[in-house]
């Protein structure tokens, strides 16, 4: 043998971007429980409440806000071609 | 075709004294236009809006102690810096001095507002004001003229007029960093996204990133971190924060960068990653958006002229430097926005540290200027979101040409593959395209819900392509059924009636491949030590696959068969365990076809998005 690679195999001869990732749940046993590495309500309650943040930031505007319909000292701006 | 319009943002705001108020109202404005905030940074008074906004407090207080504040005195907010203390040896015609160095400092001030002859007059005031400082002595040894506690005890108030638990909202002391980790960490509701607030620490020389990201600020009062990184030097005293390390003492964050647009850059998402409290939100795209003041053209001048040549040198070394760095290190983002409002459409005083002025109408008129500017801003440009619509025709080709070219690398019918394209809408997952469904198909237009669920949601998580035997799942699902009580996670944790959309149909798939959509903008190598969210399945439904770039999704690209498994025409040919499926050379084909489609798709995605500069008539 001299290490050469066999023509008729088709498996890939690199692991690279064959190798499941070291976190890989290839360790349970099949049939096994299903619970995720991170507990998915966890995440799911902290996307709730990073939304519950921008809705109560959005809500509310104040008594200055979108009422507000110009202050004729402001020229409009202009955008600049993209280049 | 849908694609979402998300305006999810980071949102940096700049230095500028009393134009604070013109920030405010470009803020408000931009959450009007639906940008969501992610992140906040902000140095001096922009530190001061951003603290507010991630405190979570409503407009209409701050609107209203902000002009409680200004109706106080004759003074305006100048009653927010406080006053010059002469401390218990001062000598006793220091209070009557205290007038004179008042009217002084107003003649600096003045002086300031004429550039042409700003180093003469400057100079003159400067003189007078030794003059009279002198024999008050204490005031020299705090090293700076107001204290400025007003100003932190009404950030300190307002901060606490946020969503807060009760025991915190009236705890004694100044509100820490800790105490809103502890509330975030008490009840999801009291979640806030990062805050970076800059300031420089005079004792070693060095900027001071104060984040809410990072436990080591635990004990810094929120407030006086704000304090700290508004201290204009020589107006307001330095600020003592020895929990920030050794020597800890602070003076304006803008002595060295007054717009951290760069805060928000590759080590942020990389904080993110390794984040135990948002790493969630590490992969999510967005919108570098920052307000400022101030105009970014330069008028020429004669610097042969010496008042001139002075006058150009004083304004480089003063802050104008500095300013175009931030400048062209913010450029250097990408897919970023900025506002920037010049003086005199602010609507409020000449010079930016000129308080006494900002009575209510002031007030109010610089926030309702700040408002009208950035909203217009906004308007003109569309509104700009992450994604495109602009693209849509071209996106259904790629998935047309995706469904062929896996059909073939596969070795089965075209019939029996379709195309999926998922994208982020807010914290959820969108369907937004499809090839090659048929209309009987009952998981057509399946929406999310939310970032995990489903093996989409699983890939947008992990930020990993994976490969799923669907047969498999749907033999556990007939052999484990939901009991009520258990305590495992559904499938995928997707509800009962979702999974039933996709197994109970007629010709329902039996294999799946799904690969992220990746931003192409902040494409970058993958680490394998980042926290990422991973359903622990056994291999034979699911395995995922190594990602060698990582970076923020777009969404999640999905190939699906229905052939079935074993050997013979027509039919997947493929193992039936997943993790062995992820070795074949026919998925590795099929990967690389995805992973080509969804760069294509991610690009044209992201293509229209305008130009970040504004050049203002």
């Amino acid at each position: 043998m001299n290490g050469a690679p066999d023509p008729n195999d088709l498996r890939p001869h690199s692991s690279l971007g064959m190798t499941p990732p070291a976190f890989s749940s290839s360790a349970v046993p099949s049939g096994g429980t299903h619970r995720p590495m991170f507990p998915a309500d966890a995440v799911r309650e902290r996307l709730r409440g990073a939304r519950q943040f921008n809705d109560r930031l959005a809500a509310e505007p104040g008594s200055w806000g979108p009422e507000f319909t110009g202050n004729t000292r402001n020229e409009p701006p202009t955008l600049r071609t993209p280049t | 075709m849908r694609v979402p319009e998300s305006r999810d943002c980071v949102l940096v705001i700049q230095g500028g004294g009393v134009y604070a108020l013109s920030l405010l109202g470009q803020a408000r404005a931009v959450l009007d236009a639906g940008y969501r905030p992610r992140g906040f940074a902000g140095t001096s008074a922009g530190a001061i809006v951003a603290a507010l906004l991630w405190a979570n407090v409503s407009q209409r207080d701050i609107e209203r102690e902000l002009l409680q504040a200004a109706s106080a005195g004759p003074d305006g907010l100048a009653s927010l810096l406080g006053t010059v203390e002469l401390g218990e040896n001062a000598d006793p015609v220091g209070f009557e001095a205290l007038s004179r160095l008042a009217s002084a400092g107003t003649g600096l001030l003045g002086a300031l507002r004429t550039p042409g002859h700003i180093l003469f007059r400057a100079g003159r005031a400067f003189a007078s004001v030794i003059r009279l400082w002198c024999p008050v002595s204490g005031v020299i040894g705090r090293r700076g003229l107001y204290h400025g506690r007003p100003l932190t005890d009404l950030l300190d108030r307002l901060l606490r007029l946020g969503p807060l638990p009760d025991e915190i909202r009236h705890k004694n002391g100044l509100l820490t960093f800790g105490d809103f980790h502890a509330a975030a960490k008490s009840d999801s509701q009291f979640f806030r996204p990062p805050l970076f607030i800059t300031a420089t620490n005079l004792s070693s020389r060095r900027l001071e990133l104060i984040t809410s990201m990072d436990r080591a600020y635990d004990d810094v009062p929120v407030a006086s971190a704000v304090r700290a990184s508004a201290s204009v030097p020589g107006v307001f005293r330095p600020v003592d924060l020895p929990m920030c390390g050794p020597g800890g003492t602070f003076v304006d964050g803008g002595v060295i960068t007054n717009f951290p647009a760069w805060v928000f850059s590759r080590g942020f998402r990389e904080r993110l990653n390794h984040s135990e409290d948002c790493f969630e939100i590490a992969g999510l795209p967005w919108i570098r958006v920052g307000l400022r003041v101030g105009s970014a053209e330069r008028d020429m001048r004669d610097v042969r002229i010496p008042e001139s040549f002075w006058g150009s040198l004083f304004r480089m070394l003063t802050g104008d430097a500095r300013n175009q760095l931030d400048s062209l290190l913010a450029r250097d983002s990408s897919r970023s926005i900025t506002i920037r409002q010049p003086e005199p459409a602010c609507d409020g005083p000449a010079h930016w540290l000129d308080f006494p002025a900002l009575g209510p109408d002031l007030v109010k008129g610089m926030v309702r200027a700040g408002y009208s500017f950035a909203k217009r801003w906004l308007d003109l440009a569309g509104r700009p979101s992450i994604m495109s619509k602009a693209s849509e025709a071209e996106i259904r080709g790629v998935l047309d040409d995706l469904v062929t070219l896996c059909a073939a690398a596969l070795g089965v019918p075209r019939d029996s593959v379709r195309a999926s394209l998922h994208l982020v809408d807010d914290d959820t997952l969108v369907s937004a395209c499809e090839a090659n469904f048929r209309p009987t198909d009952t998981d057509r237009g399946l929406d999310m819900g939310d970032l995990v669920t489903g093996l989409t949601g699983q890939v947008f998580s992990s930020r990993l392509p994976h490969v799923c035997n669907l047969e498999a799942v749907a033999e556990h699902r007939r052999s484990h059924p939901a009991a009520d009580g258990s305590e495992d996670e559904p499938l995928f944790g997707m509800p009962e009636d979702m999974q039933a959309k996709v197994a109970d149909q007629p010709d329902p798939p039996t294999w799946l491949a799904a690969t992220p959509v990746r931003d192409p903008t902040e494409l970058r190598g993958a680490s394998p030590d980042e926290s990422r969210f991973l359903y622990e399945y056994p291999t034979v439904h699911s395995a995922p696959l190594p990602g060698h770039v990582d970076g923020p999704l777009f969404g999640v690209l999905g190939v699906h068969c229905r052939a079935p498994y074993g050997a013979g025409p027509g039919r997947l040919g493929l193992p039936a365990k997943a993790e062995e499926q992820a070795r074949d050379v026919r998925v590795k084909l099929v990967l690389g076809a995805m992973n080509d489609a969804s760069a294509l798709v991610a690009i044209l995605l992201s293509r229209h998005f305008p130009a970040d500069e504004v050049k203002l008539t």
